[in-house]
C-alpha cells in the first residue's frame, strides 16, 4: 500500500490501463483438464496473471497424522515461480506469503468441498503462479475451484474470487499491480453463487460506505467468473477429451521399486 | 450436447441420479459434481471414487504380511486380501480381481480373490468405468466377443485385459474414455472394432464357452 503516493492512478475517469471502475482485466480465460497426470486441473489467465492448478486425490493421507477420521484434509500449496514477477516475491518455496495464501484458499475451499464424504484421505491442491500481476490469490482460488470440479470431487457450490480496492479515492474492481502497490486499499473477496462470502481480507483503509460498495461490486463481478467457469466446462465436454486422459499400461509382473 | 450441470445447480424434478453425485436440501436435489441430464438421468462426467460393499476391484499386490496381502487400487483406499482367503499364495506384482466385502477406514477388505495371469493392466478414470461396462455389460461384452480377449473391469479404475488381441481392446477402451460423454458410442466402438479386425483377420476368434461364462459373473 503506497497510501498517499503521488502516482496518478485515475485519469479522466479511467484507470491506468484504460479500464472503467468496474471492469475486469483482459484477457480473462479459464481452461480445465490441462494436465494429464492430475485428477483435475485448470489454467487461468487473468490480465498478466498466468496460473496453473492441479488437484490430486482424494488419496491416502501421508504423513498419517494428517488423516482426519471424520473428513478429508485439504492441503493447498501456493507457489510462485522464480520468473513470475520482477519483485522479491518471485521466490519459490514455502515462504510467509505462500503459506498465508495456501491457508486462506484452503479455508475458503473447506466451505464448499464435501470433505465428509472422504474420511481419512487427503486432497492436494497445487497452485503454480507462472506470471504475476497482482490478485493472484483470487485468481488461484477461482482456478482451484474449477480444478476440484474437474477432479470430480463433490462440492456444494463453486466459488470464485475477485480483489476490490481503492485508488485515487475511487472503489475499483479487480485491481492490478500498480493499484495494489500505490492505492489506498486492497480487499480480496470470494463468493459462492448463493452469495456467501468465503474469503475476505483487507489491506489499507476504507470507510464503511466504501466497503459496502466494494462488496456489491465484487459480488456482481463474481457472477462473471461463475459464467467463465461454466463456459470452461461446456468447452471441455463439447468435444472428445484429449489432454486429461491418464492411461497407463503396465505389464503383469512389475518391479516393486517402480510402484 | 446437453446443457452442462455444475455443482450447486438444481436438478429438474423427477430426474433420476446416483446419490453419490447429488445432495438434497429442502426436498430438492442439487448436483455436487459436473455432469449433464440425459434421458431424464443425471450423468456425472467426473466423480471421485467412493467404495461400496460388493464392488468389483482389480488391483496389484504390492506387499505381503503374515495375515494379509496389500493390494494397490490406485485410489485413496488400500485393498487387503486376507491370507486365509487365498488357496496357495500370492506374489508381489500379481494382479488380482476381488470384491469389496467390508470397508474399514481407508482399508478395503477384499473377498473372492482371483489371480489374473499375464495380460495388461490399464489405468482409467474411475468415473468412466460405467461407460466401459455399458448397459447390462453390453459394451464390455461386445469388446470381449469381437476381440477374443478376457476383460476384468474394476470399479476402482483398473482394467485387466488378457488374450491375444489386447492392443485392439486397449484402443477401444481409450476411445470410450475420450468420448464417454458423447452419444452413439456403442456403434462407434463396433465400427472401430470391425475396422481393426479387418486389418488383422487372423485375430478373429471368440473365447471358449467356459471362459465367457466365468467372466460374465465377474464383470458387472
Amino acid at each position: 500500500m503506497g497510501g498517499d503516493s503521488n502516482i496518478e492512478l485515475i485519469k479522466d475517469g479511467k484507470r491506468l490501463d484504460g479500464r472503467g471502475f468496474d471492469d475486469f482485466r483482459k484477457p480473462l480465460t479459464l481452461e480445465v483438464g490441462v494436465l494429464q497426470e492430475a485428477d483435475g486441473s485448470a489454467y487461468i489467465e487473468w490480465g498478466m496473471n498466468k496460473i496453473l492448478v492441479g488437484v490430486f486425490g482424494p488419496k491416502e493421507a501421508i504423513p498419517k497424522h494428517l488423516a482426519d477420521p471424520d473428513k478429508a484434509t485439504i492441503r493447498c500449496i501456493y507457489t510462485m515461480s522464480t520468473f513470475a514477477s520482477l519483485e522479491e516475491h518471485g521466490r519459490m518455496g514455502p515462504n510467509r506469503r505462500a503459506n498465508e495464501i495456501g491457508k486462506v484458499v484452503r479455508e475458503a475451499l473447506e466451505n464448499v468441498v464435501m470433505v465428509e464424504k472422504f474420511p481419512s484421505t487427503i486432497i492436494d491442491v497445487y497452485m503454480m503462479v507462472l506470471q504475476a500481476e497482482g490478485g493472484t490469490r483470487v485468481a488461484s482460488l477461482t482456478g482451484a475451484a474449477a480444478a476440484l470440479i474437474n477432479a470430480g470431487i463433490p462440492m456444494r457450490e463453486p466459488i470464485a474470487g475477485v480483489a476490490v480496492g481503492k485508488a485515487g479515492g475511487h472503489v475499483l474492481l479487480d485491481i492490478g499491480k500498480e493499484e495494489d502497490n500505490y492505492g489506498q486499499a486492497d480487499v480480496p473477496m470470494a463468493f459462492t453463487p448463493s452469495g456467501d462470502i468465503v474469503l475476505l481480507q483487507m489491506d489499507g483503509m476504507m470507510t464503511r460506505e466504501e466497503i459496502a460498495k466494494a462488496l456489491d461490486m465484487a459480488q456482481e463481478g463474481s457472477k462473471k467468473l461463475f459464467d467463465l467457469q461454466r463456459k470452461a466446462f461446456e468447452k471441455e465436454y463439447a468435444e472428445p477429451l484429449g489432454k486429461k486422459l491418464s492411461l497407463k499400461e503396465e505389464e503383469s509382473k512389475v518391479d516393486i521399486h517402480k510402484l | 450436447m446437453e446443457k452442462i450441470v455444475l455443482p450447486g445447480d438444481e436438478l429438474p424434478e423427477g430426474v433420476r441420479y446416483n446419490p453419490a453425485s447429488v445432495r438434497k436440501e429442502n426436498g430438492k436435489a442439487y448436483a455436487t459434481v459436473v455432469g449433464a441430464v440425459e434421458n431424464n438421468y443425471f450423468v456425472a462426467y467426473e466423480l471421485a471414487y467412493v467404495p461400496h460393499v460388493g464392488m468389483p476391484i482389480v488391483g496389484l499386490v504390492y506387499d505381503k504380511k503374515p495375515s494379509a496381502y496389500f493390494v494397490d487400487t490406485t485410489t485413496a483406499y488400500t485393498g487387503l486380501v486376507l491370507t486365509r482367503e487365498v488357496r496357495g499364495s500370492l506374489d508381489v506384482g500379481d494382479i488380482v480381481s476381488a470384491k469389496v466385502q467390508r470397508i474399514e477406514g481407508t482399508d478395503l477388505i477384499l473377498g473372492y480373490p482371483r489371480i489374473l495371469r499375464g495380460g495388461k493392466l490399464l489405468k482409467v478414470p474411475s468415473s468412466k468405468v460405467p461407460r466401459i461396462i455399458g448397459k447390462d455389460a453390453s459394451m464390455v461384452n461386445m469388446i470381449k466377443e469381437m476381440t477374443g480377449t478376457s476383460i476384468f473391469v474394476g470399479a476402482n479404475g483398473y482394467v485387466w485385459i488378457g488374450g491375444d488381441n489386447v492392443d485392439i481392446a486397449i484402443k477401444a477402451i481409450h476411445h470410450i474414455i475420450k468420448r464417454a460423454h458423447l452419444h452413439g458410442l456403442t456403434d462407434e466402438i463396433k465400427a472401430l472394432l470391425i475396422e481393426e479386425n479387418g486389418k488383422n483377420p487372423a485375430t478373429q476368434q471368440t473365447p471358449t464357452p467356459e471362459e465367457t461364462e466365468s467372466l460374465e459373473n465377474e464383470v458387472e
